[in-house]
């Protein structure tokens, strides 16, 4: 029954999909079945040497406070890009271990991608190996670059413009100064409209 | 030999007098940085008047300020 009901739901994916499907088989290469990236444990003390700093007096940019990412750390986008040497995945590059060479995707970038684009379509992008283009991917990079904006970590502020940080205080400003005004227009008619006024504003 | 160095004539030293009436400015007393511009006579006392501020949107009190803060 489940056999039959499978088959007619492939019978409606395009050729482009099925001729995929029959060669990288989902129970293979999906990212369904690929194994779920885990984190590994922060638990671990940071060593860091105050000499391997850089000088702040060191026209370079990591001195300004600039990480440059680590290639090797551990990002949840990068872990969802599995590849088994086995069934070695379409989507990624592949490196020769014995050769030390790396071979581009089966699957180039934009073919990826109109690939990814038919199965959103037809309902089984799951079924897809993973890859650059996936839904899942983006989505995971742009939780994880989304971090990396300047000025939004913890104990970190946006600088913003001039205006935007000496707005409260501008405003505190003249809200004191309207709250007085009636008293200083009743002194200011008191004395002569002026004539006994004594503290002129500077310019 | 140094030559003696020749002042360079200024405006004032032209006419040879200052004009009788001057620029003032009358800031807007509800601190919002706005301020209007007017012409007095020298002599006469500082101005002050009660004159509508746009950004506040009411009637305030401007007075006239000087460089120092200092009038007559």
């Amino acid at each position: 029954m489940a056999t039959t009901q499978t088959s007619s739901l492939v019978s409606k994916l395009p050729i482009r999909l099925r001729n995929f499907f029959a060669r990288y088989p989902p129970q293979i290469y999906s990212a369904a079945v690929a194994p779920r990236p885990e984190a590994p444990e922060t638990g671990a003390p940071v060593n860091v040497n105050v000499e391997d700093l850089p000088s702040p007096y060191t026209p370079n940019r990591d001195a300004k406070g600039f990480k440059r990412p680590d290639p090797k750390a551990f990002s949840p986008s990068k872990a969802i890009l599995h590849s088994d040497s086995k069934h070695p995945n379409p989507f990624l590059p592949r490196k020769n271990f014995r050769t030390g060479k790396w071979f581009g995707p089966r699957i180039g970038l934009r073919r990826q991608a109109e690939l990814v684009k038919l199965a959103i379509k037809y309902n089984v992008e799951a079924l897809l190996p993973p890859g650059r283009k996936s839904t899942e991917f983006k989505e995971t990079r742009r939780a994880e670059r989304g971090l990396a904006i300047k000025g939004t970590g913890i104990g970190q502020k946006v600088k913003g413009h001039k205006w935007e940080r000496t707005m409260e205080a501008r405003l505190e400003d003249r809200r004191k100064a309207m709250m007085e005004m009636p008293e200083m227009i009743r002194l200011w008619k008191q004395r002569g409209h002026g004539r006994g006024w004594k503290s002129w504003p500077k310019r | 030999m140094t030559l003696p160095l020749r002042r360079i004539p200024t405006k004032l030293d032209c006419t040879g007098t200052k004009s009788r009436t001057i620029t003032v400015r009358l800031i807007s007393m509800a601190m919002t940085g706005f301020y209007r511009t007017m012409i007095r006579p020298r002599t006469h006392r500082p101005l002050s008047m009660l004159k509508y501020d746009p950004v506040v949107k009411k009637k305030v009190l401007f007075l006239e300020a000087t460089k120092g803060g200092r009038n007559k």
